[in-house]
């Protein structure tokens, strides 16, 4: 029964193989499970990671099955920004899009150059977990709690860029 | 509503016992290596490598007494694992549903044989398909072994059922398929962890050559035996329907089976349908007791399957009056179940017709080789060393060669070298007949091009047998290869070359050159090329580590790249080479520099040389 009930919650994300989305996946699974819900999420592997489409869901709640129905999602976080717009209808009617674009053309809810703020921190491949950080600005998520579990899923060699990024997205959504 | 196959709302902190969010796959391998298995064996395949890493993982780091091992190939790995499991020990061998078809002679006959020690097959299917050649589906490959085959929904009870396998096989002396999706093998899902036991058995084999080594009659005698077993395991409660919505008393039903059931429980939580309706839940859809089945389509007047990817529920029905599904064409007959599929098909049986369907047609983003991967450029090489060639080609990330025309055809594991043997004896007789070249992986070559090769030899046909040697198995996660070792957990075991192999195979020439240098690797493969007027089957080994590994990566020279004035926008380097880098904007070429890893081998490729490196310190 996830009608309404405002702990259920249905994420969408998208992007390219190589961005990094199953590392904001499993962080955000992560949380949720921290939180002491239930959670259930999908994950694309194989060869669309060569550079493909990219697509994971996460639900939270009581969920049976791993996948979003279109037009089901609460929040859709977009790591590229085409693919994000091909994939708006996932997102339901007053749904919350999150996504990574160097000119807002007023297609999202929040958006975020995760990319130009990348380069700035010399972190090319970061842009997930700037992206991330806004999300836990945008979902009211604790900054102390997602900081600790970026530190624990990311590799050992990425963890302070990652947590440098984490915090850079935090920052980066002008209310 | 009945939620009792749902998950409830709050995990609680009602016991102290370890929870973690793992991937179906994981989740499997915990249930292996907990239930004792002393033998795990498998070949690495998308959706199913994730099993045997983490297996090998938790045998190296809880320091278990158990083999960890990469096989060759699938049948290999089925019947090393079958082997310990008739001594009473336990064992699982784990692939993708294409690898159960190369292991498919081993599984059929140990069906007829039986096991002593619980023996549990993890065949993934990739309904979709995702990352496959095939949408095939193995309950119905289980149905036509005659081996039971359990059908799990999520990654929690892929974990369950892993678990009560092994007891399974040994209660009736058979091997078991677990038969998890794509969607389940890589969902995450909270799991309990389950304590590891270690078993303590002593191998014990029972010679029996009327058994272990049965001849034409015996095997008969073995095939009434294997009857007799699944008609006693029709009676188990896997083998009936099981309530999971509903009330049973309804007029409309549906029977479904692993992650489809799933879908159909979230859909029915939440749209509801106009018409109360009973779900049941197959957890082992071979073999079925089909009077269970019967008593549905007596007690309901309409049952609906939904199950994927072939109707193997569907078809046990005895009668099929009131039954729908994939057979009558309410189901989609090829393709994923997602949830909107679900419910789209739920509407239509139920006559609901909710609300207007939202749909994504999105254009999926095509997968390309990574920039600056080495395949790229032996591809680009082989182009112009054959030109006008045919590339019989073979399955791995080189795959993708194709958007550079470097592959024409791609069959089956193994299939480059017999293909190229084939396209020779179809043209060897015309007046010109096209250069011809295999070219296959090295994990690849190891899985099924060798006995090609040997045969291409053996009976006259005339080709370059080109092997792209990166060193790993990158496609399904970089898994290692005989050449470069570390197959097993305790890194037992030699390596064995590519060069050792292939020379093996009886090929004389055999070139070794980095692709990287891509007019020198062109003239290796058009020497090669020249020998096999005499030789037959000529060799090129294309020597370099993928560049997804970071060691790797961070030893080779890196270039910072530049486009010069003097480009012309001619587009050769997008659409000849195809480095996902580079793109035409405004008739100029542009290098991406977060995605360039600085390989300068597109300088090799521009005809007018407008595109310059500059070593970096
Ligand atoms: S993973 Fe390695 S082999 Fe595969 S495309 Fe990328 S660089 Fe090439
Ligand atoms: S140097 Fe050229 S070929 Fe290599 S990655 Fe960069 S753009 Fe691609």
């Amino acid at each position: 029964m996830s009608q309404g009930a405002c702990s259920d919650r249905q994420i969408f994300m998208v992007g390219l193989g190589g961005q990094g989305i199953l590392l904001l996946a499993r962080a955000l699974a992560e949380w949720a499970a921290a939180t002491g819900r239930e959670v259930i999420s999908s994950e694309t592997h194989g060869m669309a990671m060569r550079g493909g489409t990219v697509t994971a869901s996460l639900k939270i709640g009581r969920y049976a099955g791993p996948l979003i129905p279109p037009g089901a999602a609460d929040v859709l976080i977009g790591l590229d920004e085409h693919e994000a717009l091909s994939h708006l209808p996932m997102l339901r009617k007053d749904g919350v899009s999150i996504v990574n674009t160097a000119v807002d053309t007023g297609n999202f809810s929040h958006v975020v150059d995760a990319a130009g703020i990348a380069r700035s921190l010399g972190a090319p491949g970061a842009v997930n977990m700037i992206v991330l950080g806004c999300t836990a600005q945008v979902l009211g998520i604790d900054r102390a709690e997602i900081e600790k579990i970026v530190k624990r899923v990311s590799p050992a060699k990425a963890k302070k860029a990652n947590l440098k990024a984490l915090q850079a997205g935090f920052d980066a959504l002008v209310p | 509503m009945n939620t009792h196959t749902r998950a409830p709302s709050s995990t609680g902190k009602q016991d102290d016992k370890a929870r973690e969010i793992l991937l179906g796959n994981e989740a499997i391998a915990h249930g292996i290596i907990a239930s004792g298995a002393n033998v795990v064996a498998s070949y690495p395949g998308t959706p199913a490598s994730e099993v045997c890493t983490t297996a090998m993982n938790l045998a190296s780091q809880k320091n278990l007494a158990v083999h960890v091992e990469w096989s060759i190939n699938e049948k290999t790995a089925v019947e090393v694992a079958f082997t310990n499991s008739i001594t009473g020990r336990r064992s699982a061998a784990i692939m993708k549903q294409v690898g159960l078809n190369v292991a498919s002679d081993p599984v059929i006959s140990a069906a007829y044989m039986g096991v002593t020690g619980g023996l549990v097959l993890v065949v993934a299917d990739d309904p979709g398909p995702h990352s496959s050649q095939t949408e095939q589906d193995t309950r119905l490959f289980a149905m036509h072994a005659k081996v039971p085959v359990l059908d799990p929904m999520s990654p929690r009870e892929a974990l369950e059922m892993t678990m009560q396998a092994f007891a399974f096989s040994e209660r009736y002396r058979t091997p078991v398929i677990l038969r998890p999706t794509t969607r389940v093998c890589h969902a995450r899902q909270l799991v309990e962890l389950p304590d590891i036991k270690p078993l303590d058995r002593r191998p014990d084999f029972r010679k029996d050559p009327s058994r272990w080594a049965a001849t034409p009659g015996p095997r008969l005698v073995l095939h009434r035996e294997l009857n007799a077993k699944l008609r006693e395991i029709e009676q188990h409660p896997w083998a009936r329907p099981r309530l999971v919505h509903g009330s049973g008393g309804t007029e409309l039903a549906v029977v479904s089976s692993g992650v489809a059931c799933a879908y159909l429980l979230d859909v029915i939580a939440e749209l509801g349908t106009r018409q109360d309706i009973s779900i049941y839940k197959i957890d082992m859809p071979f073999p079925l007791d089909r009077r269970a089945l019967s008593s549905l389509t007596e007690k309901h007047p309409r049952v609906l399957v939904v199950e994927e990817t072939e109707p193997v529920i569907e078809m046990q029905f005895i009668n099929r009056e009131r039954v729908s599904g994939r057979m009558d064409g309410t189901v989609p007959d090829a393709g994923e179940l997602t949830p909107e599929v679900v419910a789209f098909v739920l509407e239509e049986f139920t006559g609901t017709r909710a609300q207007k369907r939202t749909t994504v047609s999105a254009q999926q983003r095509r997968p390309s080789l990574c920039a600056g991967c080495s395949h790229r450029a032996a591809f680009y090489a082989i182009k112009r060393a054959l030109p006008g060639g045919i590339y019989a080609s073979d399955i791995g990330c080189y795959t993708l060669g194709l958007n550079l025309g470097g592959v024409d055809t791609c069959l089956c594991m193994g299939a480059a070298v017999s293909q190229a043997a084939g396209f020779f004896h179809a043209f060897k007789d015309s007046p010109t007949p096209p250069p011809i070249a295999a070219i296959i992986g090295d994990s690849t070559f190891f899985h099924a091009g060798i006995p090609p090769t040997i045969n291409a030899l053996v009976t006259g046909a005339r080709f370059v047998l080109v092997v792209l040697d990166n060193a790993t198995t990158a496609m399904t996660g970089h898994q290692p290869t005989p050449a470069t070792g570390g197959m097993t957990n305790d890194f037992s075991g030699r390596t064995l070359s590519l060069e050792e192999a292939i020379a093996g195979c009886g090929v004389r020439t055999i070139r070794v050159h980095d692709p990287y240098d891509m007019s020198g690797f062109t003239d290796a493969v058009r020497e090669a090329y020249a020998r096999t007027e005499t030789e037959g089957v000529t060799a090129v080994i294309a020597r370099h580590p993928c560049i997804k590994d970071r060691r790797a990566l961070q030893a080779q020279t890196r270039y910072a790249m530049r486009i010069t004035e003097e480009c012309t926008g001619c587009g050769v380097c997008v659409r000849e080479f195809e480095c996902p880098a580079i793109s035409v904007v405004d008739r100029r070429a542009r290098i991406d520099t977060s995605l360039c890893i600085g390989c300068g081998v597109c300088v090799q490729v521009c005809p007018v040389e407008a595109i310059a490196a500059k070593e970096e310190s």
